[in-house]
């Protein structure tokens, strides 16, 4: 009987049920509510995996549209970029200038460092005169704003010996080089029992030493190329230790006493950027000794005993 | 199987709709395929599965909002299929012309129902200006698809159903 009379109102029942139940269901829902009902959460777990692949679907045909059909904002962006590209080119030669500035600075500090002996002052290169063979004759620093730079000190790198001021102006120094045909560095080898003059004879990054053996019969390892030259310090100019250069050639010519081996310079004075004058200097201990193989400068500890003297500079050759 | 292709459709339709919208940033301008749909399945189907089709298609909607309490485009849908009841013998459904009118009509009257039952359960709503200034533009795209829409959902009826039958979109 009860099925006869669903069955009669069937009809009638679903359209009360699909009329009331939206009724009742937004009554519900209407009331103010912190947490979602059971309803909403299922329907959100219905529609949600849907309404997610259509967006995705959407979304990749759009940038599959603009990348490769529609190319709508290729050039533009091509612009950006290039834009950028420039600008960050600047920016990476800008900090690897900076970087290789410090390094630069790292190195001439810890030289200053190591080498207490003698007090230094750091100048700027500011220009360079160039033969006609490309060939660097002379530099210029940057003496603005430093105080007690005379003629005849001596300028150096961590690298080595560079030349002696020659002459100070305003807020500059020009500085001879020690491949300069009037320079002269009073020099050794270390280890090998020889001591000498090194002498700059115009040519390019190239100077000559003259070499005599301080005792024939307790003579050392014969010079070969690529030995290091050294100051010596006898000359009240440049600190004792410092690199000059290196023998380029081990075949000497025989002048006098003396054997004389072209040298190459230990400073590149074409990429020389900052150096470091130096204004007060020791000296060794026992002057006019030959210094010793291994100890390139005096004790940490030792107290000044006199400044740099420009006039007292060898002029001739030993 | 009719009435599941029309619901699924319709589904499609509507997570189609909102984020393709979305993407030109008109989403508020989604035609309303629910709506249609109940039409449709008063026009096309008997009372109970009109109905049924109206409700699930309300729910769906009503699930893919949950921004007005849920039964109020299900309330609407029934009421859409119930009104393509009552329609079917009295306007021609299966012109363009009577459905793109009969829709405009439809998707006013819906909107004016939505604002009657927020106002009636969702206490907190209180963008009435902005329904009032959206009715007439949505009409205007309801009326614009209802074409195309009921003769992709004729398209799916014929393939349960006669062959020879006519429909918006020509013979099937």
């Amino acid at each position: 009987m009860i099925r006869d009379l669903f069955n009669r109102y069937r009809q009638s029942l679903l359209l009360t049920l699909a009329l009331v139940l939206p009724i009742a269901s937004m009554y519900w829902h209407g009331k103010t509510r912190t947490e979602s009902t059971i309803v909403e959460r299922t329907l959100l777990a219905i529609t949600s995996p849907f309404t997610q692949f259509n967006h995705d679907a959407i979304e990749a045909a759009r940038k599959l549209a603009q990348r490769y059909v529609f190319l709508s904002d290729v050039e533009k962006r091509a612009e950006v970029l290039e834009h950028e590209n420039k600008v960050l080119l600047g920016e990476a030669l800008k900090s690897r200038a900076i970087g290789e500035e410090l390094q630069r600075v790292k190195g001439l500090c810890e030289f200053k460092a190591e080498h207490r002996d003698f007090t230094t002052i750091p100048a700027r290169v500011i220009g360079r005169d160039v033969s006609q063979f490309f060939q660097v004759m002379r530099i210029k620093i940057d003496t603005d704003g430093l105080v007690g730079i005379k003629e005849g000190m001596a300028v150096i790198t961590d690298d080595g010996v560079v030349g002696r001021i020659d002459r100070v102006s305003q807020g500059f120094a020009d500085v001879m080089l020690v491949t300069d045909a009037r320079s002269q560095v009073h020099a050794t080898v270390p280890g090998k029992g020889v001591i000498g003059s090194v002498k700059g004879n115009g040519k390019r990054n190239e100077f000559t030493a003259q070499f005599v053996h301080l005792d024939k019969l307790e003579r050392g390892a014969p010079l070969a190329a690529g030995d290091a030259v050294l100051t010596t310090g006898h000359d009240r100019v440049f600190p004792a230790g410092l690199e000059i250069g290196h023998i380029a050639d081990a075949a000497p010519t025989q002048s006098g006493p003396y054997q004389e081996f072209v040298l190459v310079a230990a400073v590149s004075y074409a990429t020389l950027e900052e150096v470091l004058i130096v204004t007060g200097y020791h000296g060794p201990d026992v002057e006019g000794a030959p210094i010793a193989p291994g100890t390139p400068s005096a004790p940490p500890d030792a107290k000044p005993r006199h400044s740099v003297d420009p006039a007292n500079t060898p002029d001739a050759p030993p | 199987m009719k009435p599941f292709a029309w619901i699924l459709l319709t589904f499609l339709a509507l997570t189609l709709l909102s984020p393709l919208l979305g993407r030109f940033d008109s989403q508020f301008f989604a035609p309303d395929v629910a709506l249609l749909t109940a039409l449709y399945a008063g026009s096309r189907a008997g009372t109970p599965t009109a109905v049924l089709v109206g409700f699930t298609v309300g729910l769906l909607k009503d699930g893919l909002s949950l921004s007005v309490p849920v039964g109020l485009y299900t309330e609407v849908g029934v009421l859409a299929a119930l009104l393509g009841r009552f329609l079917e013998s009295r306007v021609d459904l299966r012109s363009a012309v009577p459905v793109m009118a009969t829709s405009a009509a439809l998707s006013l009257v819906a909107t004016l129902g939505f604002l009657l039952l927020e106002a009636v359960f969702h206490r907190a709503f209180d963008a009435y200006g902005d329904v009032l200034r959206m009715a007439l533009p949505l009409a205007l795209i309801t009326m614009l698809v209802a074409p195309p829409w009921f003769g992709l959902l004729d398209r799916v009826t014929g393939r349960f159903e006669h062959p020879h039958r006519s429909g918006l979109l020509g013979r099937k």
